[in-house]
């Protein structure tokens, strides 16, 4: 799957490098100054690079944890996130990574522990209040995780010190990790969703609706806390009828005693991302919706978008309580 | 397609191989050519191979924007027969490094090459050396994207094999030996640009367009963008060309044409 490994000078002797490194040993391997060498130069095309991305492995010696703001949360005050990982190994066409970043490769930070003893840090500042780490946002935590074991680092460290709550992100449904360990009460395993008819249109190489359905269902009798994030909503053919299928698989077999939180986003994107993915995929039918242009970001026209969170919103509260919602705003689709 | 090769014994299977013609009127550089290639005989040297690059860059000859470097070079530890793709490229200097994509399905081992200023024959690192890559890249990467830059060398000396020992017949006999590669490489990249491509179906609405009414730029602009949305959402030209010979104006054919697309405007 990986056939060309690009390192950063020096890092080829660190024990998770050589862990990658063995994993692949067909692999061409090639050093680097750093990784931004490889992944940052303009002139690159997202597009052509995702039919075989390299693996770059990199430290993370900027900062590590950036914060967001409570809106974009699911309840907690003090929100963080982090990325272990730059590109993600599907390819779902609203995903803003294809905007943000010149470059397909996937950037692998091997310094899980000073991203942890980060996250000690930022927990001990506030002791008395659960602070949230989200690590989906710049890739898919679980789906290259037989590569990165990052959740199998991270999980024991998160189960030792419940003030540090974690999100992990996911569209996959490799969830041997997870099944292997007792449920951790400061761990949410949130899973994406659109209607099969969208996911099939527009997420590549993600495992299809009902297999994730069936994982998070495990997992969630097995007693994780489990996260539903319906983001971005997608206007379509017989939008209702879509949405309301998909709640109906969701909710179907489900213990709601495991179930954390559902969030709501629409497509977003700022609008200098859009106009670069569009660039890349010029034929794509997503991009020639009702989409709108306004204070930099690309959305649904304003009455379109509430229209269509409106009528997910009140299929949601027809089959789940209503302090299980949350509606997430102007951050971008993933 | 462009290519960008050093010397004549170099150039020579690969004109062979495609048939090409030479350009009686081409100066400074020879340039070979049919209707999909171009290929350019630099000369050695950094500055002639950016010089050639630029030259085919600047000429925008070929609708393919792919730019291959292909020749010998000495190799470290590769024996002599072996070809390569550029992994990494550095000069001298060792600023600026370029990485090609390596997007390209091939058996081809992979290396870095030192673009070096004088030929070598101590070969220090176990590392490719050539003349033009570095230079060729920096150039080719200021008109094209970044994967469709592709450099194939061919092993020619190494520490066991002197380069003095190499006359231009066995340069030759080398780039015919890695013939089947290049032509892999060359149609691989030729098929990546063609994603990108305007739809031919596209191509003649807007040549209709043109004929009937004279658009301002913005109003091109915006003809371009709806063709390609109805390109996107599947509505058929017929139904497209007989608003544009009814409307009377450019700013009309453009608001007929919003009010067919504007429906389809919905993912299936």
């Amino acid at each position: 799957m990986i056939d060309q490994i690009y390192f950063e000078n020096g890092l080829e002797t660190h024990f998770r490098a050589q862990e990658f490194l063995k994993r692949f040993p067909r692999a061409i391997t090639t050093p680097c100054s750093h990784y931004k060498e490889v992944f940052n130069p303009s002139g690159q095309n997202f597009r052509l690079q995702k039919r075989k991305p390299a693996l770059i492995l990199a430290k993370q010696n900027g900062k590590r944890l950036q914060s967001i703001p409570e809106s974009y949360g699911i309840g907690g005050k003090r929100n963080f996130y982090f990325s272990h990982m730059l590109n993600c190994l599907y390819d779902c066409r609203y995903c803003f990574l294809q905007g943000m970043y010149s470059s397909a490769h996937y950037v692998l930070f091997i310094n899980y522990e000073e991203f942890w003893s980060d996250i000690i840090e930022k927990t001990s500042e506030c002791p008395k209040e659960p602070t949230w780490f989200f690590s989906g946002y710049d890739c898919d935590s679980l789906a290259f995780e037989s590569t990165t074991r990052f959740v199998e680092f991270f999980l024991p460290l998160f189960k030792k010190n419940e003030n540090a709550h974690l999100e992990i992100r996911t569209k996959s449904v490799n969830t041997h990790v997870l099944k292997r360990n007792s449920p951790c009460p400061n761990i949410v395993v949130a899973f994406s969703f659109t209607p099969e008819e969208i996911s099939v249109q527009l997420e590549h190489g993600v495992p299809t609706v009902e297999s994730r359905i069936k994982a998070m269902r495990e997992l969630a009798h097995d007693g994780w806390l489990v996260g539903i994030r319906i983001d971005p909503v997608i206007d379509c053919e017989d939008f209702e009828m879509r949405y309301a299928k998909l709640f109906d698989q969701l909710v179907k077999d489900f213990p709601l005693t495991s179930l954390h939180s559902v969030s709501l986003g629409s497509f977003r994107m700022p609008t200098s991302f859009f106009r670069k993915i569009e660039k890349l995929y010029p034929y794509e039918p997503l991009f020639a919706g009702k989409l709108n242009n306004k204070n930099n970001s690309t959305t649904y026209f304003p009455e379109l978008e509430a229209k269509k969170l409106q009528i997910c919103k009140t299929l949601l509260l027809e089959r789940l309580p209503k302090e299980k919602l949350f509606h997430c705003e102007l951050n971008s689709s993933a | 397609m462009n290519l960008i090769i050093a010397l004549h014994s170099e150039a020579r299977p690969i004109i062979s191989a495609l048939g090409l013609i030479k350009d009686p009127k081409s100066h400074p550089f020879p340039l070979y050519r049919d209707d999909l290639h171009n290929l350019v005989v630099s000369g050695t040297g950094s500055r002639r191979a950016a010089g050639a690059t630029g030259y085919l860059l600047g000429k925008g000859l070929s609708s393919t924007p792919c730019f291959l470097n292909l020749g010998i070079a000495g190799h470290g530890c590769l024996p002599p027969g072996t070809g390569f793709l550029g992994a990494r490229i550095i000069g001298d200097q060792e600023i600026n490094a370029y990485y090609p994509p390596q997007i390209l399905q091939s058996e081809l081992q992979r290396s870095t090459i030192r673009s070096v200023t004088k030929p070598i024959t101590d070969y220090p690192e176990p590392i490719g050396y050539d003349m033009e890559a570095h230079s060729f890249y920096a150039t080719a990467s200021l008109g094209t994207s970044r994967e469709l830059i592709q450099v194939l060398k061919v092993v020619s000396d190494n520490p066991q094999h002197s380069i003095n020992n190499i006359d231009n017949r066995q340069v030759t006999r080398l780039i015919e030996g890695i013939l089947p590669d290049f032509l892999s490489i060359s149609n691989q990249l030729d098929s990546m640009v063609k994603c990108f491509s305007p739809r031919t179906e596209e191509a003649s609405l807007n040549e209709l367009a043109h004929s009937i009414h004279s658009f301002s730029q913005t109003q091109a602009h915006q003809l371009n963008k709806l063709f390609r949305h109805a390109h996107s959402l599947s509505v058929e030209a017929s139904i497209l060309r007989p608003v544009l010979q009814s409307s009377k104006s450019p700013k009309e054919a453009i608001r007929n044409l919003e009010k067919i697309i504007n429906p389809y405007r919905l993912l299936k």
